[in-house]
């Protein structure tokens, strides 16, 4: 079965234990993937998820990621420690060993697939996980429940938090490059051409990996994606006046250009891109047509937003992936507590025919 | 009309499909770099980042040959020397230039074939699949026709008495155009979307390989016919990025490009790596021999040709520093001038309004600085006899000029008093031995003290331009952005586009801090480079503060012994010293990121040293000299303590200097 998200099952904050209630009476098994980091809002969802179906138990599966600076390691530690009070069993999913950052996240995605029962309730909860890992492990499940390996409901909980997200700063670049699972016709080169259409949601300090990007992809053109509406109102226009050396001295942009997606609706930036895939490819198939390509700078609901899309209409997905994080964890349990769990139901029970 | 185009920043119009931008804009001096045709051995490009080699390379693909013919003036300096070369005759393209970006998905073939001679055959064959579809996409365009519809047209008939010609061509089938070009996007195809299958059946599928680069013996054994006619061009295959290949990858490609019976020329390129374990090109012999190795800026940055160029480009034709720095001017200029022509119509070029007056290097009050220098120099003299023929009023045809010999005087006075021989009788120095111990590298340090002593602006005109750039065109065209912006504001407001030196001075030390800045934002382990980068400048400014100012113009760098080198590649060296592993990293992504550069095994005093330089836009932060200047050779105990010691502060006078370098 196709799935088109239309429509799509969303909900946020007190209203996201109705979701795993209901998600939850058909199953036996409910399993949850998150990333074992230093992300303060890492166990969120997994405490609360193993509230809400007790005395049932949760599965949790824990990706390891890759060894934080020395000052993040106890944080990560102490999240561990949290989310292993909350579970009933625990797998553990090694960073896998492969020939690049980018490539990490199609392998814990067939690795994940190789555990997982055919049957169950799949949350995976993004908080804690880089969009270059998650990407591909939510597009190796959906796949699966589209192929029949897998026949359960997969769900995808985000605790956001932009005042956390600010905190948490990028540092350095590792490696810029298809995310693998995304790469799509980027790389084909035994093709006629066409022209390349870069759709970047823009977000807060992505300055550096915005123009890693663009010098990999030599766009022929960059539409940008802005957040409204938005919580700040202002956003966008501070996202503009961030990046306007870049965005509009370098890459020559016009207001024109400019998509704009509700920042606290994944489905809406699902739409929107598209749409936009649709629009290029009609305008400009007479001259062979168009490759929109992306690339998530913001927030990890929005992401999932592009996900989906990129998955559905297979545009690739590009990412500058960060040496590593800077973050200062004072104040961590208060910015925690000030977070809310989205989630987003994406496969099983509500797409059923 | 207002201003509104950096033709500098403006990424969109420096892409590699526009022409017109490109070849107007390319430096022709570039060209001799390369060594004349034939090319019969691989010839391997190296460089450090930024360098040119990919613009090099883009140069000679079919498509902008052709352009240059079609649109060149026969008597512009890039049609001569291409002609002259060999490369372009008044008929056309003597080559059929086309470029394989190894930066694309090789390295992850790695991830879908663990064992290695499996990996090494999946590799050629997916080599061989972009290389025949990228000849057959220039075969179109020198027949005029397009993808998909013009592939028809195409045919490769076997070259008569061509060795093995019929075996090379029975590995590919029909080689008809069409039929050629769906077996290359076919391999392609079925090895990428192995390499982006999601599920785990997908992804356990095995997948067949090429044994050699069969493309390559395909296209020399084979001529190409548009229509029937022949396409009477040498195939000119160029490898590019071959630095993003895993090391095995590269081995296994090069081996291969490397054998004679390969019959076309063929060029590979790479960035320098800092400290491999053993370098490369080993695995395929001798250079001069097996295969030529030319390294890009290098005889620039060595200030000398060297001696050993045989098969390479021709000594006179040799891009020395001057050479190289009058490029520079060169795409700056053709970068600029069209837009400043249609602002402003300026006549003068974008270079000529960099270049100051002397005497506006004093700053806002010339004849208060000259007069503070010269009490600073009576004061030095302590009123000895011995030096006072050298307080005579210096002569010179600006203000300025004057007030450096006589700050260069006193350097001289402080490093007399430093010598260790007592004279017998106190008696005037004479004025000539001054002159002979005065030279430029004296006055650059003077000068540079002179600026950090007065508040005055330093980093300022065309040579200091091409300096900064530090041997990298893609730094030196932001830079270039950054005073061309300032520029546009003036241009805006109807004034002059000419620039004075304290804004040039400005600018430059804000894009020196922006550049420190940066390095955090976009470089692996970050925090280290920088950690590195300020002991090495606190290293220098100790030197260069010193009154005798010992290695004038000024110490910019450093340098590890080779037998230190080999210790810090070893691992276990490096797991039992403190600091060592963070050293590593640092000194391997500050010379990917272009943020040093490195002289490999040059000669001092009675060892070799790997020779360390900071990046020049890097001096402005520190009030460093730009020079090529001096280094101090430390031990490896030392380096790696500066990278687990507190970083040391540095006086600085310049409120976003001080910024940047805080804690």
């Amino acid at each position: 079965m196709i799935l088109e998200w239309e429509p799509y099952v969303l909900d946020r904050g007190e209203d996201v234990p109705k979701l795993w209630e209901a998600a939850s009476g058909s199953h036996d098994e409910v399993w949850i993937v998150v990333g074992a980091g230093f992300d303060p809002r890492c166990p969120v969802a997994v405490e609360k998820l193993s509230d809400e179906i007790a005395p049932k138990g949760v599965t949790v599966v824990e990706i390891e990621l890759p060894s934080a600076d020395e000052s993040l390691r106890e944080a990560a530690l102490l999240n561990r420690d949290r989310v292993r009070t909350a579970a009933a069993e625990v797998h553990e999913l090694a960073f896998p060993k492969v020939s690049g950052r980018l490539r990490a996240g199609r392998q814990l995605g067939i690795d994940l697939l190789k555990l997982l029962p055919q049957e169950c309730l799949l949350v995976i909860d993004v908080s804690a996980l880089p969009s270059d890992l998650f990407f591909p492990i939510i597009a190796s499940v959906i796949a699966s429940y589209e192929n029949g390996a897998f026949d359960g409901d997969l769900q995808v909980a985000a605790a956001e938090n932009p005042a956390l997200d600010a905190a948490i700063h990028d540092e350095g670049i590792a490696e810029v490059g298809a995310i693998a699972g995304f790469i799509n016709q980027l790389g084909y080169e035994a093709r006629t051409e066409r022209t390349m259409i870069w759709a970047p949601v823009v977000g807060e300090g992505a300055g550096a990996a915005l123009r890693a990007i663009y010098d990999l992809l030599e766009p022929h053109e960059v539409t940008p994606v802005l957040p409204f509406p938005s919580r700040n109102p202002r956003r966008a226009d501070e996202l503009l006046l961030e990046h306007r050396d870049l965005l509009i001295d370098e890459f020559q942009i016009d207001s024109g250009s400019i998509i704009y997606a509700s920042e606290a609706n994944p489905f809406d930036l699902y739409r929107t891109l598209r749409r936009l895939r649709r629009d290029y490819e009609s305008a400009l198939a007479p001259i062979g047509g168009a490759n929109v390509v992306l690339s998530t700078h913001s927030s990890k609901l929005l992401s999932v937003g592009a996900l989906l899309a990129a998955y559905r209409d297979e545009m690739p997905v590009v990412a500058a992936v960060p040496d590593r994080y800077d973050f200062d964890a004072t104040d961590a349990a208060v910015l925690e507590r000030e977070a809310t769990l989205s989630l987003m139901w994406l496969t099983g029970e509500p797409y059923r025919p | 009309m207002i201003p509104s185009t950096n033709p500098f920043r403006a990424r969109a119009s420096e892409q590699l499909q526009d022409d017109f931008s490109f070849v107007h804009t390319f430096g022709p001096q570039a060209t001799h770099w390369l060594p004349d045709p034939p090319w019969d051995r691989l010839l391997v490009l190296r460089s450090a980042p930024g360098a040119g080699k990919t613009s090099l390379m883009r140069l000679m693909e079919i498509d902008t040959l052709r352009y240059l013919h079609r649109i060149g003036d026969p008597g512009d300096a890039l049609w001569v020397s291409l002609n002259e070369m060999g490369v372009l005759t008044d008929d056309g393209p003597a080559f059929l230039g086309l470029r394989v970006d190894l930066s694309k998905g090789y390295r992850s073939l790695l991830d879908i074939e663990s064992d290695h001679e499996r990996s090494r055959r999946l590799l050629f064959r997916l080599v061989d699949a972009r290389v025949v579809s990228s000849y057959l996409r220039a075969c179109l365009s020198v027949g005029g026709d397009r993808l998909p519809e013009g592939l028809e047209r195409l045919e490769l008939r076997p070259v008569e008495d061509a060795p093995a010609a019929e075996a090379v061509l029975s590995r590919f089938g029909d080689t008809t155009g069409t039929a050629l070009w769906e077996w290359a996007a076919a391999s392609e195809r079925q090895i990428l979307d192995a390499m982006d299958s999601l599920t785990p059946a997908d992804a356990a599928a095995t997948y067949e390989g090429h044994a050699g680069l069969y493309s390559l013996r395909l296209l020399a054994v084979t001529n190409v016919f548009f229509d029937g006619e022949p396409i009477e061009l040498t195939p000119l295959v160029m490898f590019d990025d071959g630095h993003a290949l895993a090391r095995e990858q590269r081995e296994d490609l090069i081996r291969e490009l490397t054998a004679r019976d390969t019959g076309i020329p063929r060029w590979y390129a790479e960035r320098y790596e800092a400290l491999e374990p053993e370098e490369l090109l080993s695995v395929i012999g001798t250079p001069g021999r097996d295969y030529e190795l030319v390294v890009l800026e290098e005889d620039a940055r060595r200030g000398s040709v060297r001696g050993d160029r045989r098969g390479r480009a021709r000594a006179d034709r040799a891009l020395t520093r001057q050479k190289y720095e009058a490029m520079l001017m060169d795409i700056a200029n053709r970068r600029a001038g069209r837009w400043l022509d249609r602002y402003s119509h300026e006549r003068r070029e974008f270079v000529e309004l960099l270049s100051v007056e002397l005497d506006e290097l004093l700053g806002d009050a010339p004849q208060r600085v000259h007069e503070a220098v010269r009490k600073q120099l009576y004061e030095a003299a302590g009123g000895e006899k011995r030096y006072e023929r050298w307080l005579e009023p210096p002569g010179g045809d600006s203000l300025y000029e004057r007030t450096i010999e006589l700050r260069a005087r006193e350097i001289i006075i402080h490093r007399d008093r430093a010598r260790s021989q007592l004279e017998l009788f106190d008696s005037a120095l004479p004025a000539e031995e001054l002159g002979s111990r005065t030279d430029s590298r004296v006055r650059e340090a003077a000068a540079v003290a002179l600026a950090k002593e007065h508040g005055l602006p330093y980093y300022v005109g065309p040579d200091d331009l091409a300096r900064l750039g530090s041997y990298n065109i893609e730094q030196f065209l932001r830079l270039c952005g950054d005073l061309f912006a300032d520029m546009l504001v003036d241009i805006s407001l109807g004034r002059s586009a000419r620039m004075s030196a304290r804004r040039q001075s400005r600018i430059v030390t804000d894009s020196s801090v922006r550049l420190w800045r940066e390095i955090n934002e976009r470089v692996p382990g970050g925090g280290h480079v920088q950690r590195f980068i300020r002991a090495i400048a606190a290293m220098a400014r100790d030197e260069n503060d010193s009154p005798r100012v010992s290695y004038a113009p000024g110490v910019t760098g450093t340098a590890l012994s080779t037998a230190d080198q080999e210790r810090l590649l070893d691992p276990g060296v490096r797991e039992e010293m403190p600091g060592a592993q963070k050293l590593f990293q640092a000194i391997v992504e500050a010379v990917r990121h272009n943020l040093i550069w490195v002289e490999d095994d040059r000669p001092v005093k009675s060892d070799r040293y790997m020779v360390i330089y900071l990046n020049r836009l890097l001096c402005p932060l520190f009030d460093l000299p730009l020079g090529r200047g001096g280094f101090r050779e430390k031990p490896l105990e030392t380096m790696c303590e500066w990278m687990e010691d507190p970083p040391r502060p540095i006086a600085t006078r310049d409120q976003a200097q001080q910024l940047a370098l805080s804690p």
